[in-house]
């Protein structure tokens, strides 16, 4: 696989190549990354807000004399509002991409290296799962477990893994007639060891881009249920929870409920896409096309 | 006597218009401990074949393949379980046998017996030990191949076959690869030696079979 | 009769012959076709089935409890004794498999159960919403097929024009937008801001339905979904079709002196529509997820209202029937669209 070879040697010495640095859309979206990150991080941390209490004299107010992003209808400070939901978004996310990348490498692993009735019925577990529509899967999983952050994340790894399986699947197809494999079971190596020393490194590079796509999938997922009122309650405010506040507050005509949060929540999506299409790209040897 | 034995071994894949295309058909072969038996014969015989199969790679449809008088099975799973490690392997691309991920020094100290030294091992096919700390990527085509020939011996099998191991090599490099065999060789272990190159094949193996 | 052969041929190959084509194509892969179906449908029933086995044992382990369902969250009211008696009552003692049989039985019999949310039998619910769910569906389908199929041919005729470069990057931001966030924002715009559009539902208060208000109120609905899809339909379509034209089949064909519109109907387009088509069919489930977020924004009375409805409210009966109809609707549709490609496109075999 001429594929591994470049993939190895690395990031190293493709990230000084001249023909994978980085064009300024991907720049961009790195810069952006890491000012939301540091927005979601620092702001919930530095100011502290209480989201059970309500402040009805600052109820509504636009941005400029309610604070630079204005306030909401229970009178907190929508700059610190976004930040904590974003905060929330992207926990969620970031531990739904881990869980189901985990989780995705062990089922791809085990088809993929045992083949037989074990492979034949992942295989068709992944077709099944991916027949489904997900986000009605997550709605009927969360309405069930009303407000548990754990049945959330659930809901999400259980639609999520299956991408991974697939890639990890295929690449160890791809690898088990590979001849450092054979190598390896000739001079005595257990299955394990060879998972662990060929199989896994081999197929970690495109589970990490797969990781780094599921985040953006996973922020919508989460925020799609946030939104219909069944994901997190309300003093654990996502982005999504954020927006469904903005529908009633469209009709007052406080626009900035739903501008804000949107914009955060399109230039997450967006810059996260960005960099993992372009990791992708530096991945196979070519410019992401963006 | 101690030996890798192929008995009426008879290979047969997929299926033509004309029923299974048979690659070998009834194949004695003993490599005996102790020496080189040279495997020759034009290209599509099924040198290749029959070196897999007797590495328990292929599972011969008919015949027997026995190593120092234990069956050879398949050496992914479990009925392979008794000779595993016995029987080692060189390939002919070193590219594609070793771990492109793994520097050569993982490669070999990852299946190395406990009692064998790694430095000494790969300063005896030519190799010095700053070669250990580099990727695949970051050698030539023959010192990967030495380095492929150091793993092999690193396992300590009891035979080896080699597959082509000198078609990608220039002639000094190949020297070199001959006198590990040769040494092994001594050591008592047996060595199944395919190759289409007659004078190679002439000037090595102790014995000389046509396929 | 295939593609390849049409350069020569010209002036036997009629020009409303496609269809007969088409037709022929059918004919000769009917039964292949038909063991497809077939055997996607004893994939599929196993699955459905399964679904809903794994909905009541979610719901048997989950923190829902029926009879507080059943009393509407006031069974604490309720002394000891009365809930023993409601419990025995309504069957619900019984294990978690017995109830999900009763309730498939049922369902094989026709009776669908009662939605506490809307006080109505299901079946009603589902008369009722059903026509409204897919006018939406299908104005939002056509709606994007036909705006995809018009940028994609700009973007794929044309790839390195403005024109083209600015529906890649609109597109790209589409794909980043979360189809409540565009309908919020349509809704804010059409509707409050400039007075274009209706906020929602599907008549103007206290007015009997018609043909104008409806479409009046579909408008902004169905655009809106039909939005959300083109981002895919759009960069696949796009893709395809600059692949065909730098074909050696299609430089050939120019090289020949095959006037344009031929080679649009002869190549262009019997490469680029089948895989379209079939990404079509594969994105109807967030069709249908995004036509439960619009209905839900815009009040429109079909079944993903009813689905977030009866799932706010934890209404078991009308949220259990519901996922299995809607999961079931997909299917089919995903069924058809990958009939559909088959039978256009003569490369791909039937048994996949």
């Amino acid at each position: 696989m001429s594929f591994s070879i470049r993939a190895w040697t690395p990031m190293l010495e493709v990230s000084w190549n001249r023909r994978f640095l980085p064009s300024p859309a991907v720049s961009i979206a790195w810069a952006v990354l890491m000012l939301i990150g540091g927005y979601a991080f620092i702001v919930p941390w530095v100011t502290n807000v209480d989201l059970l209490s309500a402040d009805f004299a600052r109820s509504g107010l636009a941005p400029g004399a309610g604070g630079l992003f204005g306030t909401d209808s229970a009178g907190h400070d929508l700059f610190i509002r976004v930040a904590a939901g974003l905060r929330i978004s992207l926990t969620i996310a970031l531990t739904t991409a881990v869980g189901s990348s985990l989780f995705g490498m062990l089922l791809g692993i085990l088809a993929g290296m045992t083949g037989g009735w074990v492979d034949r019925t992942i295989t068709r577990l992944m077709d099944g799962m991916n027949a489904l529509p997900h986000v009605l899967l997550g709605v009927i999983i969360v309405s069930l477990f009303r407000g548990s952050l754990l049945a959330i994340v659930a809901s999400l790894v259980l639609t999520h893994w299956i991408q991974i399986a697939r890639i990890v699947r295929a690449q160890i197809l791809g690898l088990r007639h590979a001849e450092y494999v054979e190598a390896a079971w000739l001079s005595g190596m257990s299955r394990w060891q060879i998972i662990w020393y060929h199989l896994v490194p081999a197929s970690l590079g495109q589970s990490m881009i797969g990781l780094v796509l599921l985040i953006p999938h996973a922020i919508w997922h989460e925020s799609t249920l946030s939104f219909l009122g069944i994901g997190l309650s309300v003093h654990k405010a996502s982005l999504g929870t954020l927006l469904a506040d903005a529908q009633g507050a469209l009709l007052l005509g406080q626009w900035w409920l739903l501008v804000f949060p949107s914009l955060f929540l399109i230039a997450v999506t967006l810059s996260i896409g960005i960099v993992g299409t372009n990791l992708t790209g530096r991945m196979n040897g070519v410019r992401g096309s963006i | 006597m101690a030996c890798l034995k192929a008995e009426n071994v008879i290979v047969e894949f997929g299926r033509s218009q004309s029923g299974p295309v048979r690659i070998l058909d009834k194949v004695c072969l003993t490599v005996h401990a102790g020496s080189i038996l040279g495997l020759t014969g034009p290209s599509g015989t099924g040198k290749t074949t029959l070196g897999r199969v007797m590495a328990g790679l292929i599972q011969p449809s008919y015949g027997l393949v026995t190593c120092d008088g234990f069956s050879v099975g398949n050496v992914r799973g479990r009925s392979g379980r008794t000779v595993q490690g016995r029987i080692g392997m060189m390939f002919q691309s070193p590219r594609r046998s070793c771990n492109p991920k793994l520097t050569l020094g993982k490669t070999i100290r990852q299946i190395a017996k406990p009692d064998v030294d790694v430095d000494e091992l790969i300063a005896s096919v030519g190799l010095t030990c700053d070669l250990l700390e580099r990727y695949p990527a970051q050698v030539s085509d023959g010192q990967l191949q030495r380095a492929a020939m150091a793993r092999t011996v690193a396992a300590k099998p009891n035979y080896i076959i080699l597959d082509e191991m000198s078609a990608m090599l220039d002639p000094a490099t190949t020297a070199t690869v001959v006198n590990a065999v040769r040494r092994f060789v001594a050591n008592g272990g047996g060595a199944l030696l395919i190759s289409h190159d007659h004078e190679l094949v002439g000037a090595v193996a102790d014995e000389v079979r046509n396929l | 009769m295939e593609w390849g052969l049409a350069h020569g041929m010209r002036s036997k190959i009629g020009r409303g012959n496609s269809v007969g084509m088409l037709h022929e194509r059918w004919r000769r892969r009917r039964h292949d076709i038909l063991v497809m179906v077939a055997r996607r449908f004893g994939f599929l029933i196993p699955l459905l089935v399964l679904v809903t086995i794994g909905v009541f044992a979610l719901a048997a382990v989950s923190p829902y409890d029926p009879l507080d369902a059943y009393m509407d969250g006031r069974a604490g009211e309720l002394s000891i004794a009365q809930q023993a008696k409601l419990v025995t009552e309504l069957r619900l003692d019984t294990p978690w498999y017995l109830t999900w049989w009763e309730w498939i039985s049922s369902l094989f019999r026709g009776e669908l159960g009662i939605s506490r949310s809307y006080y109505q039998p299901v079946a009603q619910v589902l008369r009722d919403r059903l026509p409204w769910t897919l006018l939406l569906g299908v104005t939002g389908l056509m709606i994007s097929v036909v705006v995809s199929l018009l940028l994609g041919a700009i973007a794929g005729f044309r790839p390195q024009s403005l024109i083209s470069r600015s529906i890649g990057v609109l597109t790209i931001i589409l794909q980043a937008t979360p189809p409540f966030v565009l309908a919020l924002s349509a809704l804010g715009l059409f509707a409050l801001s400039l007075h274009w559009a209706p906020t929602g539902g599907l008549t103007y208060p206290g007015q009997p339905i018609g043909f104008a208000s409806t479409v009046r109120h579909l408008l902004v609905p169905g655009l809106v979904l039909g939005v959300t899809q083109i981002p895919w339909l759009v960069l696949s379509l796009k893709d395809s079709i600059a692949e065909v034209l730098t074909s050696d089949a299609v430089r050939g064909a120019r090289v020949r002196g095959i006037p344009y519109p031929m080679i649009l109907r002869r190549h262009v387009l019997p490469t680029a529509l089948p895989p379209f088509i079939a990404l079509v069919g594969a994105r109807l489930p967030e069709l249908v997820v995004g036509s439960v977020l619009v209905e839900t924004i815009f009040a429109w009375p079909g079944l993903g209202s009813a689905l977030v409805r009866s799932a706010q409210s934890l209404d078991f009966p009308l949220l259990t029937f519901l996922t299995l109809a809607i999961t079931m609707l997909v299917l089919i549709g995903n069924l058809l669209a990958d009939v559909i490609y088959v039978v256009l496109d003569p490369r791909v075999d039937a048994d996949a």
